[in-house]
């Protein structure tokens, strides 16, 4: 089975390298009776340099699945393997290395900083990674530019609309030039127009910087952006489509594509 | 192709995780300011009850000097006119140190430093046996000594008769009183040689030492009267005061420590409150000062009626005229009022010295019963500001999540707590300092007055202050531990959680 979600999805020759791994990869919370399993042996690659969309109903481990794979939890059962790099043997040190230059997270809530300016909030990773300020704060100005919001650089986040506070959020995430993107459902609290601008930028990312993005989300939008969608339902991987088998699809029904 | 390769996260610098602490506690001011609130009130307590401390401390001390050297100026004017007993001469020899009249009687004696030094330590030996015999039970001192005081009983000793019996009482206590055993001691015959000693050599030696000053005493004192004429040593002082404190000088009278001028301010007090005292013994003369005063005849004493005229030039001219007309004494008007304010003076300073036990000494001005308040107050504050530093972790759960996952390390978000906190216990500690000292002086100025006194004082008051300022700030880091610990153990999925 995980053999054959490879195979069918795997994308052509050189783009082929696998940037995280999951074997058997299983979640239970509580003991006993009360024992409930968000993810059940969950077997799944994830190419360098792809887009992909995780998408699934409330409930059905789509969650947990994202935030193992951010190296935020771990799991009961089975391997996660950045890099090939088995997370579970990181010590907590080398997990804040890899959370802090690896892996950039955008939260579905944003997550700024609420007392902090946007320039501010940017180069907080930056502060950890143990980048000076001066240099810091070069690269943040720069990326704020790439955002579109370099103007703003002074406002609270308390200032900004929710789509100015999400794009700061993605600027934040990038600052340490990570491997990996992992977006939590980023335009779910957006209206259409400002999620737009939203996919538009992390589309961008994608393309340019060949940043592998990994995006939890029901936005339907997405099926039209990403290179893959990989279905959870159930704890279980249901099925992982390839955007050229939907497009046609929902280019009928949509229009968006 | 980029490989990811785990390593070691940079560990941030202690001046890093401050400034990040301080500039998120410059946007969280109304959250950090109750921290900060009770932090100050602790701070302020206990500062206060260092800096009051100490200032009581130190004007009791000064009212004590100033008291003594009042004093000492008053007893020399009776010493030059009144001959001190020989009981009171050898008393005073055995006190330790030697009064400060002491050189006096080593002028007057004539003897050698040798001989006052064993009359002194006989002396010392009377009142050690005095306090013994003192402290027997009513019963065992009447067997002991029959109807004899110490003193008494110690030249009965010297018959050899006495002293047997005396031994023989002791012996049959001595079972019975630890008292009368400690005096007979497990030695008695090395006990009874040192009494024998004492009582026929030691004691009469001294007694021989104490009347030769006895007859110096008079000897000077009539050297001084020969100058004095008619008048009183008061008077003379008053007088003529740099002649009358030559002639004391020259009687042997040690007067080293005071002017002429004050000699002379003293008497002309001393006289006018004498003459005051006299006057109010009249009774037509105390009617008529109750009527204008507003008291009851009983009421009126020399120290009624100078508070009366005290500060009011008018009152004190009305009191210096009845003065004259009804009893025929001349009292100025400035020297009533001189009176009054040194009057009320020396009352502050005796409520002052009177207040606490002279020479006591606590432990940076803390008296132990004080102790356990303290204590109290910052338990109390650790927990308040446990609480406030959990209501600000349990605020910020998202905010510290977020920092985790964007790479802080459990360290970092630790320290940060642990350092707003001492941050917020510095900015406490300051203003709770300031606070405390500024209660603590005016609550001085209430109890103390204008005897209040901070001379001599400076660096246990700023090591008190200093010293509340620190624990404010390790208070505020203790409690800040638990807290803290939740926070940094917290996980970063706490992040991903939408509220």
């Amino acid at each position: 089975m995980a053999s054959q979600t490879i195979s069918t999805s795997a994308r052509d020759t050189a783009e082929q390298a696998v940037i995280i791994r999951t074997v058997a990869l299983g979640k239970r919370y509580g003991a006993g009776e009360a024992t409930t399993h968000a993810l059940r042996g969950v077997d799944s690659v994830i190419f360098r340099g792809e887009f992909l969309s995780v998408m699934g109903p409330s409930g059905s481990g789509k969650s947990t699945y994202f935030n193992m794979i951010g190296g935020l939890d771990g799991p009961s059962e089975g391997r996660i393997l950045i890099d090939e790099v088995d997370v579970a043997e990181l010590s907590a040190v080398e997990l804040a290395f890899l959370r802090c230059r690896k892996i950039g997270y955008i939260f579905q809530s944003y997550n700024l900083i609420r007392y902090m300016t946007a320039l501010e909030n940017v180069t907080v990773p930056m502060a950890f990674a143990g980048v000076g300020p001066e240099e810091a704060r070069r690269r943040g100005m720069a990326l704020l530019e790439l955002v579109g919001l370099a103007e703003r650089w002074s406002h609270r986040p308390i200032e900004m609309s929710g789509g100015q506070q999400q794009r700061v959020a993605i600027a934040r995430s990038l600052c340490n030039e990570p491997s990996i993107l992992l977006a939590d459902e980023p335009t779910a609290n957006l209206d259409f127009k400002t999620g737009q601008d939203v996919l538009d930028i992390l589309v961008r990312i994608n393309r340019e910087r060949k940043v592998t993005i990994v995006c939890s989300t029901h936005d339907h939008r997405l099926l039209a952006i990403c290179d893959r969608i990989m279905w959870i339902r159930d704890g279980r991987v249901e099925r992982v489509e390839k955007r050229a088998d939907i497009s046609i699809k929902l280019g009928s029904i949509g229009g968006h594509a | 192709m980029k490989q990811i390769v785990a390593r070691d996260q940079v560990r941030l610098g202690l001046a890093r995780c401050a400034q990040l602490a301080w500039s998120g506690l410059g946007h969280r001011l109304f959250r950090s300011g109750v921290t900060v609130a009770i932090l100050t009130l602790a701070v302020a307590f206990l500062a206060h009850m260092l800096a009051f401390g100490v200032l009581e401390q130190t004007t009791t001390q000064s009212a004590y000097r100033e008291l003594s050297g009042e004093r000492a100026l008053g007893s020399v004017l009776t010493r030059a006119s009144v001959p001190d007993s020989e009981a009171i001469i050898l008393d005073a020899l055995g006190e330790q140190p030697l009064p400060r009249h002491g050189q006096e009687y080593r002028k007057w004696s004539g003897r050698t430093l040798a001989e006052l030094a064993s009359a002194s330590k006989a002396a010392r030996e009377q009142r050690a046996f005095s306090s013994y015999v003192q402290a027997l039970p009513p019963a065992s001192r009447a067997a002991i000594c029959g109807d004899s005081t110490a003193e008494e009983l110690l030249v009965e000793l010297r018959e050899p008769e006495r002293m047997r019996r005396f031994e023989a009482a002791l012996l049959e206590f001595s079972a019975r009183e630890p008292l009368a055993q400690e005096l007979h001691s497990d030695e008695p015959a090395r006990n009874q040689r040192e009494l024998g000693l004492l009582v026929n050599q030691a004691l009469p030696a001294a007694k021989q030492v104490a009347r030769s000053i006895a007859d110096g005493q008079r000897a000077a004192i009539s050297q001084v009267a020969q100058t004095l004429g008619e008048r009183s040593p008061s008077e003379a002082a008053r007088d003529t005061p740099s002649e009358f404190r030559a002639a004391l000088a020259a009687a042997g009278f040690d007067v080293d420590g005071w002017s002429s001028a004050a000699l002379k301010t003293f008497a002309e007090r001393q006289i006018a409150a004498l003459e005051l005292e006299k006057a109010l013994l009249k009774g037509n003369l105390r009617a008529e000062v109750a009527r204008a005063t507003d008291l009851s005849i009983g009421a009126v004493s020399s120290q009624s009626v100078l508070d009366y005229v005290r500060d009011d030039s008018e009152r004190a001219k009305w009191l210096s005229a009845l003065l004259e007309r009804a009893a025929a004494v001349e009292v100025a008007p400035r020297l009533l009022m001189d009176l009054a304010v040194v009057g009320s003076r020396q009352r502050a300073l005796s409520r002052a010295v009177g207040d606490s036990v002279p020479g006591e000494q606590y432990f940076l001005g803390i008296s132990p019963q004080s102790r356990w308040l303290v204590t109290l107050s910052f338990l109390v504050c650790a927990v308040g500001v446990a609480n406030a530093m959990l209501m600000s972790v349990t605020e910020r759960f998202t905010e510290i999540a977020t920092m985790k996952c964007l790479g802080a390390l459990d360290g970092f978000v630790m320290t940060m707590f642990l350092l707003e906190a001492v941050i917020e216990g510095g900015i406490g500690g300051a203003v709770g300092l300031g606070l405390g000292a500024l209660l603590a002086w005016l609550r001085g100025l209430v109890e103390y007055g204008s005897v209040l006194s901070a001379a001599g004082a400076a660096g246990h008051l700023l090591s008190g202050l200093g010293l509340s300022l620190v624990a404010g700030m390790v208070l505020a880091a203790l409690a800040a531990v638990g807290p803290s610990f939740v926070a940094a153990r917290l996980a970063p999925m706490e992040a991903m959680r939408v509220d």
